[in-house]
């Protein structure tokens, strides 16, 4: 169904229940897909910046690649949650400063990892203000955002005692 | 906005002062913004909430169980598997000092609020959270349990086990994150992103011999 001026509180003719937004949410769910359209940007700086480096850099561009077909699905998936409740998402910026610079094998894998720490951090901070398939959605972000930053550390050898957070989003 | 500010959630930054959190909570609390003052009479957490901190709770004090098992019959995993138990200790007391009925309500638990989450794991009546590595009831040497099997298989299956009780404890949290109010959901997210990292971090130990 088009969306209308109002937030969508009618049955989704998708079959879904969609929830209704409040204000808290929406502001919480751009913030998330704002902090999604920048990891893409940066998941494809990473990729881009490992394509040449060879054999050496296999597994880290293994998960520039999933890094980036997972932040591109969140972002879709949480545009179409707000465009369902008649919110408007926030568009990509044309280009992102980037936290590191992805000059090495080492370099990319900080970045990966510290650009799926913000989508934990923004998955935290949405989480409780949605319910329902959105809560499902954004709890399971968290989780997967967690897993990545991890198995990037990993990679770059940082000491598991580093590499694994108490509690991922949070702190 | 760490707290979204829902009955109880605390702010990152009253989460920094953990350890203080029995003694001077009112003062921490309001200095992190939150307009509530709870700690004369704490407001009774929602059902769904208490409900699914106690099973968070459980679900907790059972990974330190086989953790503590698995460090005394595997010494050679203790400094991987000592970090990781560390983890669910202060999974422990963030869930105490959130849901602070979960020290009278607990029917089968000895959780206490802001206290020594270690009190609760019997197999470490030491429990020093910070070395649980070092505790294990193992005079003098670092060699396994007599009479335990500490082959390399068996250190791969410890991991194993391990592994599959963290998956079991993260798909916990997730059903309590989806039950729960938004005051606690974050936490829950938080605690079943943990586990399922912790899992991942196991298997790939395991793996590598």
């Amino acid at each position: 169904m088009v969306a209308t001026s109002r937030p969508a509180t009618a049955p989704s003719a998708k079959g879904s229940p969609i929830a209704a937004l409040d204000a808290r949410a929406v502001t919480a769910l751009s913030a998330l897909v704002a902090v999604e359209h920048a990891a893409v940007y940066g998941a494809a700086s990473a990729g881009g910046a490992l394509a040449p480096l060879g054999a050496s850099a296999r597994d880290a561009r293994g998960l520039a690649t999933a890094a980036f077909t997972a932040h591109r699905q969140l972002r879709d998936a949480l545009t179409a949650l707000l465009l369902d409740a008649g919110a408007k998402p926030p568009a990509a910026q044309p280009a992102y400063t980037l936290p590191v610079s992805p000059a090495s094998v080492g370099a990319a894998l900080t970045l990966l990892a510290e650009l799926d720490d913000r989508t934990a951090a923004s998955s935290y901070d949405a989480v409780g203000l949605v319910t329902g398939k959105a809560r499902e959605l954004i709890v399971d972000a968290l989780a997967q955002a967690a897993l990545r930053a991890q198995r990037a550390r990993l990679t770059a050898d940082v000491s598991p005692g580093t590499a694994v957070k108490a509690l991922p989003g949070r702190l | 906005m760490g707290g979204v500010g829902v009955r109880g959630a605390p702010s990152r930054r009253a989460v920094l002062a953990l350890p203080a959190a029995g003694v001077a909570a009112a003062g921490l609390v309001t200095a992190a913004g939150c307009s509530e003052s709870r700690p004369a009479g704490t407001p009774a957490p929602p059902p769904v909430d208490l409900a699914a901190a106690q099973a968070a709770a459980r679900a907790e004090r059972d990974l330190l169980v086989d953790y503590d098992a698995a460090i005394a019959r595997h010494p050679a995993l203790a400094a991987l598997l000592g970090g990781l138990r560390a983890h669910h200790a202060q999974h422990l007391a963030a869930l105490a000092t959130q849901v602070p009925a979960l020290a009278t309500a607990t029917p089968d638990g000895t959780v206490t609020s802001g206290g020594s989450p270690s009190a609760s794991a019997p197999a470490t009546p030491s429990g020093a959270a910070t070395a649980p590595a070092a505790g294990t009831s193992l005079p003098g040497s670092a060699g396994p349990q007599p009479g335990a099997d500490d082959s390399p298989a068996a250190r791969a299956s410890a991991l194993a086990e391990l592994a599959t009780s963290e998956r079991a404890a993260a798909d916990e949290h997730r059903a309590g994150c989806l039950a729960a109010t938004g005051g606690l959901a974050p936490l829950l997210a938080s605690l079943r992103a943990a586990e399922s990292c912790h899992a991942d971090l196991l298997s790939l130990a395991g793996s590598a011999g």
